[in-house]
């Protein structure tokens, strides 16, 4: 099972690294962050060595970045009508699921190590709280996985790229910030605590402040499964019909 | 049953499996503090105290719903609680209540003065609606009731919350008493500083210069000009030789800002008795390095000005729990301290100025025009000169070998002339905790400000033996500032390489990688 997975992963790995939107988005995402930290949010003259500002901003970035790495995962094969041909090779669904997953998720997880440089350079200037840092980043891996699964669950819904995208787009917008409006919306706290618990932010806000709480993590675990599962069963119907 | 309706089953199942193990996440969860101040953690010190309470402890937590689940700080607030009580073997029990729950816990959350505001939140284009908000906490103790109406961050929660718990045990507050020798101090706003900042732990205590101190004071702070008549500082000197312990916060010149000058305050007594205790201060000022300036902003511009610095770490004790754990402090016009304990007596620096400071002394220019002029003339002489000491001992009395003012002779009062073991703090500077600071340096002076009374706070603590909450308090105040390199010109070229290191060549290396990529595989299918 491994074996197949890992060769599908290395498939879609190959195609994000044999064109030219890997490099765009990576290279993108890193002029982006560097420009909000330093440039934006001035963060040499904030004189305080915290990178809360740095990361916060992260879920709004991986709104688009997401939608960008997921997009053509599963609606490339349909405009290019090789999921037909994938969906009859000996691979389970399960199998092509999580290959196609863990692409993304790899690539995500590089570009994420390609910031480390901002906190190690900026230690130079200030003691910075590291406990909180390292937080922050299981955080943001956390988030990036059940968004990268929500993103590909999308995408297999789609046939266009396009569609893919903006889709993929919109709904990590419902689910990170509309969520949070809704829930401040209801006036009933059980039901706002309901809503509240299915905001992607919340949850990332704590393991952002350096607490690590199961209760965030498996949160992120569960929506990853959930989309992933989606996903195959899609697959399933899809060889159905 | 055919396979389409099988999966569907699955699927469903599937899912309710999902729900099931989300539900049960919020009922079985752990946290794992990885914060190295340990911030979500309540520390070992606080978990003895609690454990040291003869009867058992309510905490009533009034916290809106609505706030919690909107806000992560006071989900966190809830969880330091439950620490609490899980702590305390059973000595502390905590109930979280919604005062928008019900008119009656309302009521409860008001009668007992806890803080209740309207919120508002949109709902709808055109709508909104208002809910009861409150984070406060009601601790009851015996018959005792004490509110605190709002808290809103965790940093101070756990040192107040302990600090009061504590006060508990020892069944008495402490008492400070202060006494202000200083024309043009803002008594009403230096008083609700006190009174945001000490309550519940400690009550502070005004005294005219001559008054009596009793020795229920736990300790004496003593800020101003060193003017007092003998009569005055025999009431200070036999508190300290009681065992009152005391902080002297002292100006050993005087400012004449208008003429830009300072001149020596002649003969004080006070300065003198200081200096019989083992902490001499001349009649000099403390100029610092470009590296330490500490920027005046005056509504329009920020400049610098040699005579207002800051500290720095490597300057600090890292032997006094004071300063253990450092946080920077700023001076304007100091005078430097110099040690001199008589037998008895142990003196510490608990912070210098950085080795680049220079004294000036005689001539005290303090035309901010000149600074930079005369900061250069003086620069050969540069060394580190301690700005607050502690001394700890048995204390010579300032009347040993003279005579007992006038007023006392007659008064039958018995003198004593040599202390039991005691603490004094000296800082060269009355400015140190004068209110005055937050409109002289405009934004930054209230910054300036809060750090100096944080470590003057510090100060009183260890003073009246509470080194249980200079433990729990001095770990938030760490250095959060990028000030780890000294040097201007250093500082500005990390900060310059950590940019552009950032923006240009980490993105140009991806790029370059992309492009050396693609060429590879050009020429891999062109052969």
């Amino acid at each position: 099972m491994f074996e197949r997975i890992l060769t599908i992963t290395k498939k879609e790995l190959n195609g994000f690294y044999n064109s030219p939107v890997a490099y765009i988005i990576t290279g993108l995402f890193l002029v982006f962050m560097s420009v909000w930290l330093f440039f934006i949010q001035r963060f040499i003259d904030r004189n305080a060595a915290d990178l809360l500002i740095f990361f916060s901003v992260i879920p709004f970035v991986f709104m688009f970045v997401i939608p960008a790495l997921t997009m053509r995962s599963w609606a490339e094969e349909k405009k290019m009508r090789t999921d037909e041909i994938l969906l009859t090779l000996p691979f389970r669904e399960v199998e092509l699921v999580i290959g196609k997953f863990i692409a993304p998720f790899i690539l995500l997880t590089a570009m994420l190590v390609l910031t480390l440089p901002i906190p190690l350079a900026l230690s130079a200037l200030g003691d910075f709280e590291w406990g909180q840092i390292i937080g922050q980043y299981i955080g943001v891996v956390f988030f990036g996985a059940a968004c990268i699964s929500l993103g590909l669950f999308i995408s297999a819904l789609s046939t266009n790229q396009i569609i893919s995208f903006i889709l993929s787009t919109v709904s990590l917008f419902f689910i990170i910030i509309v969520t949070d409006f809704i829930q401040q919306a209801i006036p009933v706290p059980a039901i706002a605590g309901f809503v509240g618990w299915f905001s992607f932010r919340t949850h990332y806000e704590t393991l952002s402040n350096g607490l690590i709480d199961t209760q965030d993590l498996l949160f992120y675990i569960i929506m990853s499964v959930f989309f992933l599962y989606l996903n195959t069963r899609t697959l399933i119907f899809k060889k159905w019909s | 049953m055919n396979k389409k309706k099988q999966t569907l089953i699955i699927t469903f199942m599937f899912i309710a499996v999902l729900i099931l193990v989300a539900m049960n996440s919020t009922i079985f969860s752990a946290r794992l503090d990885i914060t190295e101040t340990k911030v979500y953690t309540i520390q070992e010190s606080s978990k003895k105290i609690m454990r040291r309470l003869p009867d058992q402890l309510t905490i009533t937590y009034f916290l809106a719903e609505k706030l919690k689940t909107s806000n992560v700080i006071f989900r966190q607030i809830e969880d330091i609680l439950k620490e609490y009580a899980a702590s305390s073997e059973g000595k502390v029990k905590l109930t979280v209540l919604d005062p928008g729950s019900s008119a009656e816990i309302e009521n409860q959350a008001r009668s007992n003065g806890i803080y209740i505001w309207d919120a508002g939140e949109k709902s709808g284009k055109d709508s909104a609606y208002v809910f009861l908000a409150a984070s406060g906490l009601l601790i009851e103790y015996q018959d005792k009731k004490i509110p605190i109406a709002r808290i809103q961050s965790i940093e101070t929660l756990e040192y107040n919350l302990t600090a009061f718990i504590l006060s508990i045990i020892e069944n008495k507050k402490k008492t400070v008493g202060y006494i202000i020798n200083k024309p043009n101090w803002n008594n009403s706003t230096f008083q609700s500083v006190l009174q945001s900042e000490f309550e519940p732990a400690i009550t502070a205590e005004m005294f005219n210069p001559g008054e009596s101190i009793p020795d229920s004071i736990d300790a004496l702070f003593i800020v101003g000009t060193p003017d007092f008549t003998e009569s005055e500082l025999f009431e200070i000197d036999q508190y300290i030789m009681r065992g009152g312990k005391a902080f002297f916060s002292i100006d050993s010149v005087f400012i004449m800002q208008q003429q830009g000058q300072a001149i020596p305050h002649m003969d004080s007594n006070l300065v003198t008795m200081l200096e019989q205790y083992g902490a001499k201060i001349p009649p000099a000022l403390v100029m610092e390095g470009d590296d330490a300036f500490a920027p005046i902003h005056d509504g329009r511009q920020s400049y610098v000005y040699n005579y207002f610095f800051r500290t720095f770490a490597e300057y600090a004790s890292k032997e006094n729990p004071i300063t253990a754990n450092f946080a920077p402090v700023v001076f304007e016009w100091a005078s430097p301290i110099e040690l001199v304990p008589p037998v008895g007596v142990k003196a510490e620096p608990l912070t210098s100025s950085s080795a680049a400071s220079v004294r000036v002394q005689d001539q005290l220019d303090i035309n901010p025009q000149n600074s930079a002029n005369l900061y250069q003339t003086l620069s050969p002489s540069a060394a580190s000169q301690p700005l607050v000491v502690a001394l700890s001992g048995s204390f010579p009395s300032f009347f040993q070998g003279r005579e007992l003012p006038e007023s006392k002779k007659d008064s039958g009062v018995n003198a004593v002339y040599n202390s039991i073991p005691s603490r004094i703090i000296v800082v060269g500077s009355s400015n140190f905790i004068d209110p005055a600071t937050i409109d002289l340096m405009g934004l930054q002076g209230s910054n300036y400000y809060w750090s100096n009374f944080s470590y003057f706070k510090t100060c009183i603590e260890w003073l009246t033996n509470s080194e249980d909450l200079i433990a729990i308090k001095t770990r938030a105040s760490r250095d959060s500032s990028l000030s780890k390199i000294q040097k201007p010109e250093e500082a500005e070229a990390a900060a310059g390489f950590a940019t552009y290191f950032n923006l240009i060549i980490i993105p140009l290396l991806v790029v370059l990688f992309g492009i050396i990529k693609y060429m590879l595989r050009k020429k891999a299918k062109n052969e």
